[in-house]
C-alpha cells in the first residue's frame, strides 16, 4: 500500500483506480451527492465483480454516487487515517458507511516509514502481537481512541455494518446495521442498508 | 488516564494534586534523604493543578483563543517534578506574550498525542498560532483496562514488567508495527493542522523521530523526582525555542 495525494491506497493494478481504490476516480465522482465507504475486506470483496459489491449496489439503488476508501486488511489505522484525511480534503459526503471484518488488523513499515504493508500473519512475532495485544488491552485502547477521534470530527451521519461474530469499530455514536447472514451476501447488506438509510433520511425531513 | 470531553487527560479533573505518578511522595521523601540540605525542593511544595480535561493548564473557557499556542508531548511537557512557572510551556508562552494550552500527558505515547491534538482541532474553532510537539518515545502506547478505576487508559512503554507485554513491545518494534503507526500518526496530524505552523522537538534520551528543527531538550539539571529534566533544562529549551520561532516563523505575529 502507499499514499496517493495523502490518501492511503493499494498498490495499483487493473481492478483499482489511479489512487489504488476499488471505485471510480475521484474526478469522476459527483462530490455534491455521494456516499463514502470505508472499511476493509468485505467492502472490497476482490473475489467478486465490482458490480456485485454492496458499495456499488447501494449507490445504484439510491442513485447516489460513491467512493470506496476501503483497504484490504488495513484495520483501524487505515480506516481512521483515510476517513479523516478524506473528510478535510473533499466536500462532505451524504453518509459514511464503515465496516470492518478484521478491526485489529495490523500494518507494518520499515524504520524509515517506507514499505507500508499488511502484517504477515504467518510471522510468529506478529502472532504474538495479536495474542498479547488482545490480552493486555492494547487493541481495545486503539479501537476506543479511533472511535473517539472519528466521532469528534465527523458530523456526517455514520452507518456501521456490524457482522455476526466480528468486532465492530464503534460501540456507540453511529447508526448500526446488524447483518446476521453471510458476510459476503452483498445483496442482503444492500437491502438492509437502503431500508435503514431511507428511513433515517425521512426522519431528518422537517 | 481517562477521556474527558473527548480529550485524554488525568483520571482526576478540576483538582489540585501535590504528587503525580513519576513524582510520587515516596520518591520525594527518598530524594530528601539523598540530597544536600540546600536542595531546592527540600521544603518546596509543587502543585499539579488540573483543569476540566485533566490537563495541567487553564480551562479552555479561560483561554484567549485569539492569541494562543498548544503543546503536546509526555511528562517532559506536562512538567513532572517542576513548579508550573518553571516549565518550558509556561516560560515560552510568557516570552511569546500569548496564552497556551498544554495537552501533554505523563507517560503518553504518540497515540495519546494524536488523540489530543486532533481532538483540539475537531472541537476548537479558533486555531492556535503554533503547535509545539515534543515527540514521545515511539514505543509507548496505552492499554485500556475496564476494571481499573472505573475504566482507565494506562500508559505503557519499554518499562513494562509483564513478560507478555514485553514480548508485545519487542515484536511491535521488530515487525515494524510501531513504524507504521508512526507514519499514520504524524501524517494525520500534518493533514489536520494544515497551514498552522508546527514545531517538533525531541527530548535527549528518548527514542524519537528525526526532526529537522535541531531543537532538543537537553539535560542540564533534574526536577524534584531526579528523573525528569529540571529548571535550567526547561529555561534553556524555552530560550532556544523562542529564538527558533523568532527566526523562522515571523509571520506568526506574536
Amino acid at each position: 500500500m502507499r499514499f496517493y495525494d495523502n490518501l492511503l491506497g493499494h498498490n495499483l493494478d487493473n481492478h483499482l483506480n489511479s489512487r489504488g481504490h476499488r471505485c471510480k476516480d475521484i474526478e469522476n465522482i459527483n462530490l455534491h451527492n455521494y456516499i463514502l465507504f470505508v472499511g476493509d475486506n468485505v467492502a472490497l470483496d476482490f473475489n467478486s465483480p465490482i458490480e456485485d459489491t454492496y458499495p456499488y449496489l447501494i449507490s445504484k439503488q439510491l442513485g447516489i454516487d460513491y467512493y470506496n476508501l476501503s483497504i484490504f486488511n488495513g484495520g483501524i489505522d487505515a480506516v481512521k487515517y483515510n476517513t479523516l484525511t478524506w473528510y478535510y480534503k473533499y466536500p462532505k459526503p451524504k453518509a459514511i458507511v464503515i465496516s470492518t471484518e478484521f478491526v485489529h488488523s495490523l500494518v507494518t513499515a520499515a524504520i524509515n516509514g517506507q514499505n507500508l504493508k499488511v502484517a504477515d500473519y504467518n510471522d510468529p512475532d506478529i502472532q504474538q502481537v495479536m495474542t498479547y495485544g488482545e490480552h493486555v488491552g492494547f487493541f481495545t485502547a486503539r479501537r476506543l481512541l479511533a472511535q473517539n477521534l472519528l466521532l469528534t470530527h465527523l458530523i456526517t451521519p455514520v452507518y456501521q455494518i456490524v457482522f455476526k461474530d466480528k468486532a465492530p469499530l464503534f460501540e456507540h455514536g453511529v447508526i448500526n446495521i446488524e447483518h446476521q447472514g453471510d458476510m459476503f451476501d452483498h445483496k442482503q447488506i444492500t437491502s438492509e442498508f437502503v431500508k435503514r438509510f431511507l428511513n433515517q433520511s425521512r426522519r431528518m425531513l422537517p | 488516564m481517562k477521556i474527558h470531553n473527548n480529550f485524554i487527560g488525568n483520571d482526576s479533573t478540576n483538582t489540585i494534586k501535590l504528587f503525580e505518578p513519576g513524582d510520587t511522595e515516596e520518591r520525594y521523601l527518598e530524594n530528601v534523604q539523598k540530597m544536600d540540605d540546600d536542595w531546592y525542593y527540600k521544603n518546596l511544595e509543587i502543585t499539579y493543578s488540573l483543569n476540566e480535561n485533566g490537563h495541567r493548564c487553564k480551562s479552555i473557557q479561560d483561554l484567549n483563543l485569539d492569541n494562543y499556542i498548544i503543546l503536546a508531548g509526555c511528562s517532559h511537557t506536562f512538567g513532572i517534578g517542576l513548579e508550573l512557572e518553571k516549565t518550558y510551556a509556561y516560560l515560552l508562552s510568557n516570552k511569546l506574550n500569548c496564552d497556551y494550552y498544554n495537552l501533554a500527558m505523563p507517560g503518553a505515547g504518540i497515540d495519546v498525542m494524536e488523540n489530543n491534538i486532533l481532538t483540539w482541532f475537531g472541537k476548537i474553532k479558533q486555531k492556535p498560532k503554533l503547535v509545539i510537539i515534543q515527540t514521545p518515545d515511539d514505543t509507548r502506547y496505552c492499554n485500556f483496562n475496564p476494571h481499573v478505576n472505573n475504566a482507565t487508559f494506562i500508559e505503557r512503554g519499554s518499562w513494562v514488567s509483564d513478560p507478555d507485554e514485553q514480548k508485545m513491545v519487542v515484536n511491535c518494534e521488530s515487525t515494524g508495527v510501531f513504524n507504521a503507526r508512526k507514519v499514520f500518526v504524524y501524517k494525520n496530524i500534518s493533514n489536520i493542522l494544515g497551514d498552522v505552523p508546527c514545531i517538533l522537538f525531541n527530548v535527549a534520551g528518548l527514542r524519537n523521530i528525526d526532526v529537522t528543527t535541531g531543537l532538543k531538550m537537553r539535560v542540564l539539571d533534574y526536577a524534584r523526582d531526579l528523573i525528569h529534566y529540571g529548571i535550567l533544562s526547561n529555561a534553556k529549551l524555552s530560550t532556544d525555542m523562542y529564538e527558533h520561532i523568532r527566526l523562522n516563523t515571523k509571520c506568526l505575529n506574536f
